[in-house]
């Protein structure tokens, strides 16, 4: 193998070994400071936090001062992806979290729903209809979203009658 | 000077001189359709520059992403962190220092040779701040970074707020970095706001810029003229007013070590 190619290899193995470490995935290359290789993977967390925040303003508001603890552990379960926008990673959040989400968390969840549609692990405009509803137990009520276009959208949310508590919700998110 | 963001776009578009942006190349499709706003500056005869993550292996599909931004937004140049943002599939979320070894080093100019020969515009490189420092340096920041810009003979992209953030946390004068780097190629400057914690210094883009940092970039400006200063902020947004401040405050700055420049010049 070429010279360079043998080190390109070992860099990125060193590198790779750096992200795992701060990912708490496994433990640094030797030789790091841990006070700043624990900063340093805390503001990882803090930057990625952050981002999904700035996308998802409801989402955030929704969960108030949980937030940053939810979103942390959903972080330390799931790797950011090349594809990972903060607006699809914080879909993947509100994905995860689902059985907690508070009923403006999964407003604003059925309307980003409306508009993406999941591809593989990224999301992207919708262009024609979509009609989604969604039964929420806990809040005794349902959802009712449709799209005709990107200037047609219509939320409506209704209180359910008492028998329908007795099905499971749809809790799946519509794919 | 600022940093393009969605969230800024309205500022900047009511400014009668900005002078030029920055535009992050991930955050756009470069066969698709560009931000209308950002495509108004450019009708208006603003410079843009596309603006990339960290130095990578060699991936065709990147590189073609660059030039074709590169050309939609006639970019004089194109700039780049001297910083991996992922290692073999595995994504870091933000830019980490490369290892300061000469095996590193041969390994980051091929990598930077390989984009700039598809490019056909030049190519500006910038430090990076970090709190992580890899052990076994063979070399210095500075030392590393000079060789990086001779040997690839690119533009350099000084940011100065990421000078004061590696000298506070890891030790070291950022007047004595300011003269062992190759200021005969610097393109142009980025300045940041950061706060500290917990006795290290974070360069967060989401607070206002210190005092220590608009410090370091007047002694840059005694030293070398500066052809342009860009402000970036990611997060936190400020008012319009405060952004104005910060502005007229870097203005000041540089105008100041311009001065100073000239005074030492003539013998003043």
């Amino acid at each position: 193998m070429h010279p360079v190619g043998e080190t390109r290899q070992q860099l990125a193995d060193l590198q790779q070994k750096l992200i795992l470490s701060l990912q708490g995935k496994e433990a640094p290359p030797h030789g790091f400071d841990p006070k700043k290789l624990k900063a340093a993977a805390n503001a990882l967390v803090l930057k990625r936090t952050h981002s999904v925040a700035r996308c998802w303003p409801e989402l955030t508001r929704a969960f108030g001062s949980q937030f940053a603890d939810r979103f942390a552990a959903y972080v330390a379960e799931h790797p950011l992806l090349r594809s990972d926008s903060p607006l699809a990673d914080g879909r993947n959040f509100a994905e995860w979290i689902h059985e907690e989400l508070p009923l403006a968390g999964r407003l604003t969840t059925i309307r980003f729903d409306l508009r993406f549609a999941r591809r593989g692990n990224s999301f992207v405009q919708r262009r024609g209809p979509k009609l989604t509803c969604r039964l929420c137990r806990r809040e005794k009520k349902i959802i009712i979203a449709f799209r005709l276009s990107r200037y047609c959208e219509k939320i409506v949310c209704l209180r359910t009658p008492a028998f329908l508590h007795h099905f499971n919700s749809c809790s799946e998110p519509e794919r | 000077m600022l940093g393009w963001r969605p969230e800024l776009a309205l500022f900047i578009e009511r400014q009668k001189e900005i002078g030029f942006v920055e535009a992050i190349v991930e955050g756009l499709d470069p066969w698709g359709d560009l931000p209308q706003a950002l495509m108004n500056l450019k009708e208006k005869g603003m410079t843009i520059i596309p603006h990339v993550g960290g130095i990578e292996p060699i991936m065709p599909e990147r590189i073609q992403r660059i030039t074709r931004l590169a050309e939609r937004l006639d970019a004089p140049f194109v700039s780049e962190h001297v910083a991996f943002v992922r290692a073999d599939g595995v994504e870091a979320g933000h830019l980490l220092p490369i290892p300061r070894t000469e095996a590193s080093l041969n390994v980051v100019v091929e990598n930077i040779e390989k984009v700039k020969a598809c490019l056909s515009v030049p190519l500006a490189l910038e430090n990076i701040a970090s709190l992580l420092e890899w052990p076994g340096a063979e070399m210095t920041e500075t030392e590393f970074f000079t060789e990086v810009l001779e040997r690839t003979d690119t533009l350099m992209l000084l940011d100065v707020a990421n000078v004061h953030a590696n000298t506070t946390n890891h030790g070291g004068d950022p007047l004595s970095f300011l003269n062992r780097i190759p200021l005969d190629r610097l393109a142009y400057v980025h300045v940041a706001g950061g706060i500290g914690h917990d006795s290290l210094y974070h360069d967060t883009h989401s607070h206002p810029v210190t005092r220590p940092v608009l410090d370091i970039l007047e002694e840059l400006c005694r030293r070398v003229y500066v052809p342009g200063v860009l402000l970036e902020r990611d997060d936190r947004f400020p008012t319009d007013e405060e952004l104005s401040e910060e502005l007229a405050s870097i203005a000041t700055t540089i105008n100041r070590g311009n001065l100073r420049r000239e005074e030492c010049a003539s013998g003043r």
